[in-house]
């Protein structure tokens, strides 16, 4: 509680030092110190009571404004969840496992179809509409990204692997829906994987169900490979 | 909730793609997401300690979106959130009123509503140098730290009883009210020793 008290932003690392370290000596006799880093745990935990639908609402609105920030025009085609949608998707009397299933496995035989016409008559497409046949930047495109099988976390969770590309600097996964489109944009860095816990991919997608997921190589943000989509499952919460 | 190792090596991966392509598609996106990830944790820190939705939510806009903008100085010696904790926690500070170190909690809800930012700086305040020199000295180690959430983070009552598992009946209330009493009491006998030199 003096001139020797640590910024805010360290008492995190200080925390986690070794109890005989000096470093954090003071810490641990300042209960200034130790009141701020239970502050920012409680920060980190984020279980502060709330309304759930307040929550949302919140964490739309602030969703939409950061998006606008970020964006600027741009930000009105950011595909947004529209739960209502999602609700009125659902026939009570069919499993919405099979029926996305089936949907997702159309769209995929749709897309090869279509991706093996184009190859064969080598014509140039117009830019299309589906995220998954648009390209991300502008560079030509040099081979495909291998997917290795999603490997699902004991935590209801996943874990997305892929083989590196020679000319990628950094990669993106995209999440796709039944009917392929864009759910989630994952950057992934410079990683060959990519880890989603369960309770992240309840706050990415929108319910459970088939998904797939596609990798994007980049090389300075231009896209230079891409992998083809494969299907992974999403089941709810244990 | 986020598992902070995990979330600790996202958010250096995504404050890479930020730094190395700001301009670009991905680089935006690596921001939304990197920032998106703090929307819930800032929002419900906020509503714990401003207990009004609106101006919750108010002050999120504010945090994220100056978060964003200072993006550029976020130098990465710390974790980033760390910093972003401290933005938040600044802007609530600055938007609540200060408990009073030595009155009761209720006289909070009878002091006129201050303008923003007029809380000074405590260490500013040559009498509360010697305040806090006592409470340093005088108070039990829990006594201490319930002031300090109290009184300087402008922690709720409840929400320090249930971040310091206090299970007492009366809670932080019943702890605040021994430490001022306490400190009240230090008070006076160093009064009355610095009486007793001068008298001498």
């Amino acid at each position: 509680m003096n001139n020797n008290c640590h910024p805010i932003e360290e008492l995190a690392e200080i925390a986690e030092l070794k109890a005989d370290d000096p470093g954090r000596r003071h810490f641990d006799a300042c209960p200034r110190c130790q009141a701020r880093l239970e502050t920012y745990e409680e920060f980190m935990r984020a279980e502060g009571e709330c309304d759930p639908d307040q929550l949302d609402k919140a964490v739309d609105r602030l969703g939409a404004q950061l998006d606008h920030e970020i964006f600027g025009a741009d930000s009105s085609t950011q595909e947004k969840h529209d739960p209502a949608e999602q609700n009125r998707s659902i026939i009570p009397f069919q499993s919405p496992y099979f029926r996305s299933a089936l949907a997702l496995a159309a769209c995929l035989l749709l897309f090869f179809a279509l991706d093996g016409i184009w190859d064969r008559t080598g014509q140039d497409s117009p830019e299309p509409d589906n995220i998954l046949l648009r390209s991300e930047g502008s560079g030509p495109l040099a081979g495909t990204v291998t997917l290795d099988e999603p490997h699902y976390l004991a935590d209801g969770g996943i874990e997305l692997k892929w083989q590196p590309h020679t000319d990628a600097d950094t990669y993106l996964v995209k999440i796709l829906n039944a009917q392929l489109d864009e759910v989630a944009r994952l950057p992934a860095g410079t990683d060959t994987s990519l880890r989603i816990g369960n309770a992240r991919l309840h706050e990415l997608l929108p319910s459970p169900g088939s998904y797939a997921w596609v990798v994007f190589a980049l090389s300075e943000g231009d896209e230079v490979a891409r992998s083809q989509p494969s299907s992974f499952r999403f089941g709810p919460n244990p | 909730m986020r598992n902070n190792c995990e979330a600790d090596r996202t958010d250096t991966q995504l404050i890479r793609l930020v730094r190395e392509q700001p301009a670009s598609r991905v680089g935006k996106e690596a921001a939304s997401r990197l920032l998106g990830q703090y929307r819930e944790h800032v929002f419900r820190w906020c509503l714990s300690r401003v207990r009004d939705p609106d101006l919750a939510l108010d002050l999120s806009q504010d945090v994220l979106l100056n978060a964003y903008r200072k993006l550029d100085t976020f130098d990465g010696r710390a974790r980033f959130s760390s910093w972003i904790f401290a933005i938040a926690r600044n802007r609530c500070l600055n938007a609540l009123r200060r408990p009073p170190l030595l009155g009761e909690e209720d006289e909070l809800d009878r002091m006129p509503d201050p303008r923003v930012g007029q809380d000074l700086e405590l260490e500013q305040r040559e009498d509360e140098e010697r305040i806090l020199r006592l409470i340093r000295e005088e108070l039990p180690l829990l006594d201490q730290k319930v002031l300090w959430l109290r009184c300087f983070e402008k922690v709720p009552v409840d929400a320090i009883t249930k971040m310091l598992h206090i299970t007492d009946a009366s809670g932080a209330r019943g702890v605040l009210q021994r430490a001022r009493r306490r400190l009240k009491a230090a008070m006076a006998k160093q009064a009355d020793t610095e009486r007793g030199e001068r008298d001498e």
